[in-house]
């Protein structure tokens, strides 16, 4: 899962930044019951990466996103792109050429058995 | 009264630590205690009556009042066994939810099949009861209670106000309350000889079709009917039907549904239902999306998804993150269509680009349609319709 944590944070990166290190921290086991007591079993592997930009890359806030929402080349896969960069860096701004450490995780569901991953989010503790 | 009072005191413990122990986890959770508490009182009443002095009324009384409590105790046996085994019909949650205040009915029966279906002639379909118009080319338009229109006046709903802008062909309501994908399928293949739509448009709801397909119990005390994927085909695996409708349908269980959650876990804990874990579940729906298509295809008809969102699924800008990631069931479903490479109305993104106040557009469920929405509804599926020229 780690390789795979790695690899979907260097596609997540894209032309925007590159991952020169990544490192697993430790993991957590979430259980999200609903109101039809469906279970989420969700599995964090918490992660620390050095990542390189690109170019500049700026993270909208919450606000900026449902802004655009209905302009003419607005999608809703770019919203939700937007939302999970903010998720991972919070509202920023980053300049091409600088770097930073991202403390981050990468979750999969759990597939019973098995694992598939979900999304990358912030750290879970 | 020293010799009896050990024994009385400790029955009493015994009870306490019986009772406590009922967590409902699991049938030995429930059975363990009920047969502690059982022993306890045996325990409480020889402590009670076979310990006293000789000359006390109660010793002196002991047979009679041991024959009394346990008459009473049999009694009360018989009582709760028997009101188990007598049918109050469905279950008052069942009712509560498929009641039409409007013609102020049921418009539902048990199914083999189905495990509930609308009642009615074959050229009758739907909860709404519509009568097939033989004149006019059809649109099915299946799903559960939001295509039905729960709470709504029949002219209201989506599927009405297309037949008012569409007066050419006929919509048909299909949608049934409760129903989940297993049931689209199989509901959707029973009214096909009645309608031979040229189109059919299926309504995919996020907010509980996940959760209530790959279940065989639903949380209105019925069974509903189960599939697995073996070998790339649909297998029906059900096997709790007949304990979990005789259950939740007994005069017992009528006190039990007061609280819907206990009457659900009680229902659980005694009839042991079947549950797909998440790798079948998936697999569950992406095969009953292929066979939805299947059905249409053999018919001639396109098949349409429309994704209809929870009020939180519309702006995740708005919601709670753990929530609108991990929980709603809005991105599952999308994935699983896209997977399949079937055609998709997203009905989230006109609600979220028309940037319409949502509480008028959801009641108070955040998951039913008010007028408004169905409106909005008909508006968008109208304008996929010509968009895509999937109409003569």
């Amino acid at each position: 899962m780690a390789r795979e944590g790695e690899a979907k944070l260097r596609e997540f990166g894209g032309d925007d930044f590159r991952v020169e290190n990544f490192r697993v921290d430790d993991e957590k086991w979430v259980d999200l019951t609903d109101d039809f007591d469906f279970h989420n079993r969700l599995y964090f592997l918490n992660f620390t990466a050095k990542i390189h930009f690109l170019r500049d890359f700026q993270v909208p806030s919450r606000k900026q996103i449902a802004a655009r929402v209905g302009a003419a080349d607005w999608t809703i896969d770019e919203a939700q792109r937007d939302l999970e960069r903010g998720d991972l860096f919070s509202m920023n701004t980053f300049t091409s050429g600088t770097g930073m450490t991202l403390r981050a995780a990468a979750v999969f569901d759990d597939m019973e058995p098995g694992w598939r991953f979900d999304r990358l989010d912030s750290m879970r503790k | 009264m020293m010799r009896r009072t050990p024994h009385i005191l400790g029955s009493l413990l015994f009870a306490a630590l019986a009772v406590n122990g009922m967590s409902l986890a699991s049938r030995l959770s429930l059975f363990i205690p009920l047969a502690a508490l059982c022993g306890s009182l045996a325990w409480f009443a020889y402590g009670l009556l076979y310990l006293g002095p000789k000359q006390s009324w109660l010793y002196r009384r002991r047979k009679e009042l041991l024959l009394a409590l346990g008459s009473a105790i049999g009694a009360l046996v018989i009582a709760v066994v028997g009101s188990a085994l007598v049918s109050a019909g469905m279950s008052p949650q069942f009712r509560r939810v498929h009641y039409n205040p409007q013609t102020k009915q049921i418009a539902q029966a048990g199914d083999p099949e189905l495990s509930w279906a609308p009642v009615g002639p074959i050229d009758v379909v739907g909860q709404r009861l519509q009568k097939v118009d033989p004149t006019k080319p059809h649109i099915a338009f299946i799903g559960d209670s939001i295509i039905y229109g729960l709470h709504l006046d029949e002219k209201d709903t989506t599927v009405s106000l297309l037949n008012e802008a569409l007066p050419k062909y006929q919509f048909i309501n299909a949608g049934v309350s409760g129903y989940s994908i297993e049931q689209y399928w199989i509901y959707l293949r029973r009214i096909l000889p009645a309608t031979k739509p040229k189109l059919i448009l299926v309504g995919l709801f996020t907010g509980n079709d996940v959760q209530l397909t790959g279940r065989e119990y639903t949380p209105w005390g019925r069974s509903k009917p189960l599939f697995h994927v073996e070998d790339g085909q649909l297998v029906k695996i059900n096997r709790a039907a007949h304990c979990i409708d005789a259950i939740s349908d007994s005069l017992l269980f009528t006190v039990f549904w007061h609280s819907k959650e206990t009457a659900v876990k009680l229902v659980k804990l005694l009839c042991d239902p079947v549950e797909l874990p998440r790798g079948e579940l998936e697999a569950e729906i992406s095969k009953l999306f292929d066979e939805i298509e299947a059905v249409g295809k053999e018919s001639g008809a396109r098949v349409v998804w429309i994704i209809l969102p929870l009020r939180w699924d519309v702006d995740p800008t708005q919601g709670i993150r753990e929530q609108t990631n991990y929980v709603f069931k809005y991105g599952l479903l999308k994935r699983l269509l896209r997977e399949g490479h079937h055609d998709v109305l997203d009905f989230t993104i006109d609600l979220w680009k028309s940037k319409v106040d949502l509480s008028k557009v959801f009641q108070e469920d955040n998951g039913h349609l008010t007028a408004l929405g169905q409106r909005m509804l008909a508006d968008s599926v109208r304008r996929y319709i010509e968009e895509h020229h999937l109409l003569p």
